[in-house]
């Protein structure tokens, strides 16, 4: 990214050694033989000022014209300078993970908390921002921004819509993308061990809640029957029980589940086919989106065949 | 004034020329009382007669490097002045003998003639008069006239050369000779200032101001050798050398009463 929108405007230096050839020359000391310099010691004298001010003058004129000069360049090549040279950039990494929509006990989730802090961290004027979502592959989202607008704009995008996020990929990508710039994570799990030379700030807003999530779930179809495989996990640290619902059609199912801490559990439901969707829901905990799950029936692709014995 | 010799002076001496009459004092010799006088009035007075003086005048030249200033006729001033001096002494039946300052004095080779038979004078030397009082003083004559040519541009308290040029002397003149760059440097900007004796240097810059304090110095200079000259007893004439020449400046000198102690 060039960092003079106008780089020939440089040329208008040229007129500082000018200027300081001008005034070298119009102040240069004219060699006087005197008689003596007995009678001249008075004009050393600070009292009477005029010789030392005069200097001085002439001094602060020179260092007017200078500035006025430097000013008239620097405004020639671009404020672009200003700009670029004030501002630090930061990579903001954004965990992109349902996680980060986990409620906790006073109604806000890690993403709000995050947003908060980053917006605050935005008041401050020296800082341009560039954004990356972390999902399966990281994202770039739009371009450098530093207004207020534009980085609400942009998180209008972060919706915590990921089955899970490679933050270790986002971070080698911010590296890549911006050398030397800060990289701030903004994520609800504890920060991994950051090298020395790494400009990482990790900013972790999550807290430890239990949660019981379907992380997989599949309905397979036969010839007579259909069947339901569900696995179901704990994630969080203590031994918990929960009860998985299981609405066919118009009748209900329960199964009563209890599970360890990180302890993961098969449910298999055989049931007919002639359901169109079959609805798995958990009991309501912190995180709602990994509660529930609708399984509609496989469908087998029609395929257009020649039937030459028509002919 | 001056030794014994052929010319009246104005002091009292043994001539025989009648000068006036005074009051008889206690010591006076009886023989010069006026008897006669005495029978008349009653009073008793002596008669006083003129002296005879050999007068003699002693010419001290500055020879220093600021006395041939460059750009100035200091110099050509100060040789025309010597001669003019000299000149006057020979008109009016003077000895004189010129000296110039060096490292102390010396008599100028054929300084005591006439100006044509003079040796050349040269203003090339660094110390001032007084430097060259203290290393060699002249020997001059005793009673004698003593003019001393100068810018009078040194330190020092103008009283003490004065003393020296005045031990045993008659009369001393003091002309300052100065140039018009000397009075009014003009130039204006940043100068830097070279001291024509000493090659010392000086940056200054200079504005009316600055030119209106040097020339208050200088009329303070000036100031001090006329007043010490006053309390001495000597004669003080400030000339300016490019002004020598048109003859107003010469004309100077009459009022000062120079002519007449020559």
């Amino acid at each position: 990214m060039p960092l003079l929108a106008y780089p020939f405007a440089l040329f208008g230096l040229l007129a500082v050694p000018l200027l300081a050839a001008i005034y070298l020359f119009r102040n240069r000391s004219k060699p006087t033989v005197v008689s003596s310099l007995m009678l001249w010691q008075i004009a050393r004298r600070p009292k009477e000022g005029g010789r030392k001010i005069s200097r001085l003058h002439t001094s602060w004129l020179f260092v007017c014209e200078l500035l006025a000069i430097l000013l008239f360049v620097a405004a020639a090549v671009s404020p672009l300078i200003s700009r670029r040279n004030a501002l630090h950039k930061s990579v903001v990494i954004l965990d992109d993970s349902f996680s980060m929509l986990a409620r906790t006990a006073d109604g806000s989730n890690p993403c709000e908390k995050a947003k908060e802090a980053l917006l605050k961290l935005a008041g401050q004027n020296n800082l341009i921002f560039q954004f990356m979502l972390a999902r399966e592959e990281p994202r770039l989202l739009g371009r450098e921004v530093s207004q207020r607008s534009e980085i609400l704009r942009i998180l209008r995008k972060w919706k915590c819509q990921a089955a899970e996020s490679d933050l270790q990929g986002a971070i080698a990508r911010a590296e890549t993308l911006a050398p030397g710039a800060r990289i701030l994570v903004l994520t609800d799990g504890p920060a991994p061990v950051i090298a020395a030379d790494q400009q990482i700030w990790w900013q972790a807003f999550g807290t430890r809640i239990p949660n019981i999530a379907i992380i997989n779930a599949h309905r397979s179809s036969y010839v007579d029957h259909d069947r339901v495989l569900l696995e179901i996990k704990n994630f969080s640290e203590k031994r918990t029980q929960c009860t998985c619902q299981l609405l066919i059609g118009q009748a209900r199912g329960r199964v009563n589940l209890e599970l360890g801490p990180g302890q993961r559990k098969t449910v298999i439901r055989k049931t007919e086919r002639q359901y169109a969707s079959i609805a798995v829901s958990l009991n309501r905990d912190a995180l709602a989106i990994d509660n529930y799950a609708n399984l509609l029936p496989t469908t087998t692709p029609r395929v257009r065949v020649h039937n030459d014995n028509r002919r | 004034m001056g030794y014994a010799g052929q010319r009246i002076g104005s002091s009292p001496g043994s001539s025989l020329e009648f000068k006036d009459f005074r009051d008889y004092q206690p010591g006076d010799d009886l023989r010069r009382v006026d008897w006669g006088a005495y029978a008349r009035s009653d009073r008793l007075a002596v008669r006083i007669y003129h002296d005879e003086v050999a007068p003699h005048a002693d010419i001290l030249i500055d020879s220093s490097l600021s006395m041939a200033l460059s750009e100035t006729a200091k110099a050509d001033a100060t040789r025309f002045l010597a001669a003019f001096f000299a000149t006057a002494a020979i008109n009016g039946g003077c000895s004189h003998q010129v000296w110039v300052s060096e490292n102390g004095f010396r008599e100028l080779s054929g300084g005591a003639g006439l100006p044509e038979s003079w040796d050349q004078i040269l203003f090339e030397h660094a110390s001032s008069p007084p430097e060259a009082f203290a290393l060699m003083p002249p020997r001059w004559r005793r009673y004698g006239i003593r003019i001393i040519l100068s810018d009078l541009l040194w330190l020092g308290d103008p009283l003490a050369v004065l003393e020296m040029l005045g031990d045993g002397a008659a009369s001393v003149v003091v002309v300052q000779v100065l140039a018009e760059k000397d009075l009014h440097p003009g130039t204006r900007g940043n100068v830097r200032l070279v001291d024509s004796e000493t090659g010392e240097e000086q940056q200054i810059y200079m504005d009316a101001v600055t030119e209106k304090q040097y020339k208050e110095a200088l009329a303070e200079h000036q100031q001090n050798w006329f007043r010490a000259s006053r309390q001495f007893g000597a004669n003080f004439v400030p000339v300016t050398a490019e002004k020598l020449f048109d003859g107003d400046e010469v004309n100077r000198l009459a009022p000062a009463q120079v002519l007449e102690a020559v």
